[in-house]
């Protein structure tokens, strides 16, 4: 019953980071990409804590929160930095609309 | 209070117990579903809410898998301020019109990833070990001793998201 719950894990991160990945090539609005990126991030730091757990190495189960804890500090800057962009260029009018189509006609 | 709740949480969070199976299972239902409205789901504030719902089921795994200090930090930190500055910047915006344009070669790439992903994973090794439920105590020590701390974060959560799709509704109107 336990390998089963386990496996449940493993499945639904792929499955996220999956739906993550189909969003961002699905998707052409800017933040819709972006929250599809964000659902992609959310399957990898539960494949990577996953990972890390099943080692039963004490080291390796630190490095996985380690490095997920730096992912989710990462994550928070990129969020930033990038909504305000979109935010800024809406504003600005150099976006009619938040499309990927809208800028790569701007280059 | 804090018997019930200890009875409660060792009752789900324990190796070998049949609710602990049957809350992966609601997790990971709840989760593909968040998961899928958030990409899916037209509406971009409520894409967001999606999402930092998907952010809360993952705390909710992290708490399982035993790290309840990356739980806590989830919370506060990606789903209290990470998500939470999306849906307010996003209310700022007028509604922007969506294109979908589904085609057959995002499908072939989705289905690469996520086959390779699980070949990895399945090859790393899916067993338990000792080492998988370290934290286990740890987890249900934090849940009985700051019971009071989360109720307060969830229901300050609840209220940031009910007052954002408020503030972007009356955009709208």
């Amino acid at each position: 019953m336990i390998i089963i719950g386990l496996l449940l894990v493993i499945l639904t991160a792929t499955i996220l980071i999956g739906i993550g990945v189909w969003g961002m090539v699905y998707n052409k609005n800017l933040v819709k990409m972006l929250l599809s990126l964000e659902v992609s991030f959310n399957g990898i730091t539960l494949l990577v804590l996953y990972l890390a757990s099943t080692t039963g190495i004490l080291g390796m189960v630190k490095l996985g929160a380690y490095i997920v804890f730096l992912g989710i500090a990462l994550a928070i800057g990129e969020i930033s930095i990038i909504v305000s962009v979109i935010l800024y260029m809406f504003k600005e009018k150099m976006l009619k609309e938040i499309s990927q189509d809208e800028v790569r006609s701007e280059e | 209070m804090i018997p019930l709740l200890e009875t409660l949480t060792s009752a789900v969070i324990t190796l070998g117990s049949p609710f602990l199976d049957l809350a992966l299972i609601i997790l990971a239902i709840t989760s593909i579903v968040f998961a899928y409205l958030t990409v899916t789901y037209r509406s971009l504030v409520y894409s967001s809410i999606f999402l930092a719902f998907v952010g809360l089921v993952n705390a909710a795994f992290f708490m399982i898998l035993g790290y309840p200090l990356l739980a806590f930090i989830q919370l506060i930190i990606y789903v209290g301020s990470g998500v939470l500055f999306i849906i307010i910047s996003i209310s700022m915006l007028k509604e922007p019109k969506l294109t979908f344009r589904p085609n057959l070669y995002s499908w072939v790439i989705t289905l690469f990833i996520f086959v390779l992903i699980l070949a990895i994973g399945v090859s790393v090794g899916i067993g338990p070990s000792a080492g998988t439920y370290l934290g286990i105590l740890s987890s249900v020590h934090y849940i009985t001793e700051y019971w009071f701390s989360i109720v307060l974060l969830v229901l300050a959560l609840s209220m940031a998201l009910i007052v954002s799709i408020a503030v972007s509704r009356g955009e709208e109107e």
